[in-house]
């Protein structure tokens, strides 16, 4: 009988918690490139009257998205083994949170902390720079630098970029970014 | 030489209108670029500026007009600049004219990174842009 009610209890507690946070998207699931086009169209109609803040948040979830497409670790079995994500957003006072967490393997992580942690200390015209880098010197199947220049691009678009990182198990932890745009 | 028209739409994905006019020189791309297959977009127009490079070898102006586009496609439009500034290197006439919308500070810092990039000279105008 417990297991019954805590079951329940929970689940309104988390429905609660939507209804209170004003959650703009919420979704966990495999990621396709027709997904990131069909809920950007959602991003959109949800945030209106105010156009900059709107397009900031889609230039956003754009990028961060599709660095879960590519290069999210976990992959759903069924159908065409696509990559899985979670991503938030979240209408606050101030401003509109964009958080968006995918597994990555282990061995990736150090290198992982230590781009954001660049991305997060550049000043704006290093922070541009290191993205020209970036693109005028691809270095291809290099799966980081790829990824890199999205975030660099959604950091510099952003107001602020925080990012965790949770070890899950011997092989892989989540990795989650926390990106804001003020209203 | 036949001219290349793209016709634009926003659907499954996003797709810029592009018009690249051979007897004129005049090209435009304009509208928002989240693409499929973001490299044959892009090889399709540089494609297009090496065959006019080659057959035509007049004037070319290229007016981007674009609202919005992924990182993806910014390497792609990147490889369009190096193809105009390899012509101009050439002999060749290029004005490049990027036109950004003016509630979008984002597009105009990509004109400044694209010069700094390519060493091409990039005119800029701001414009209002429809709803």
């Amino acid at each position: 009988m417990s297991k019954e009610v805590t079951k329940e209890f929970n689940f309104f507690e988390y429905h609660d918690q939507i209804n209170q946070e004003n959650i703009i998207l919420s979704y966990k699931g495999p990621i396709t490139a027709m997904l990131i086009a069909e809920l950007s169209r959602d991003i959109r109609a949800e945030i209106q009257g105010n156009r900059k803040a709107s397009k900031k948040v889609f230039s956003i979830f754009m990028e961060l998205a599709q660095n879960v497409l590519y290069y999210s670790s976990e992959i759903n079995l069924f159908g065409d083994k696509n990559r899985v994500g979670t991503i938030f957003i979240v209408n606050e006072d101030e401003h509109y949170k964009v958080i968006v967490g995918n597994m990555v393997k282990n061995t990736i992580t150090s290198d992982l902390k230590e781009r954001c942690h660049k991305i997060k200390e550049l000043e704006r015209s290093e922070l541009r720079a290191y993205k020209r880098e970036l693109r005028d010197h691809p270095y291809h199947n290099d799966e980081s630098s790829e990824a890199g220049i999205g975030l660099v691009q959604a950091a510099l678009t952003a107001d602020s970029f925080e990012m965790k990182i949770i070890e899950m198990s011997n092989e892989y932890s989540f990795f989650v970014l926390f990106l804001t745009v003020q209203k | 030489m036949e001219d290349l028209e793209i016709k634009g739409e926003s659907g499954v994905f996003y797709i810029p209108t592009v018009h690249l006019n051979a007897s004129t020189g005049e090209c435009e791309i304009s509208g928002e670029s989240y693409l499929e297959d973001t490299d044959e977009f892009y090889n399709t127009i540089i494609k297009w500026i090496e065959q006019y490079v080659q057959e035509v070898k007049n004037a070319i102006t290229f007016n981007f007009r674009l609202t919005y586009f992924n990182t993806s496609s910014s390497r792609g439009i990147l490889d369009v600049l190096r193809a105009l500034k390899k012509y101009e290197d050439d002999g060749g006439s290029v004005t490049i004219n990027w036109y950004y919308p003016d509630d979008d500070d984002s597009i105009a810092e990509e004109a400044e990174d694209y010069m700094k990039s390519t060493g091409l000279k990039i005119n800029m105008f701001s414009f209002e842009p429809e709803d």
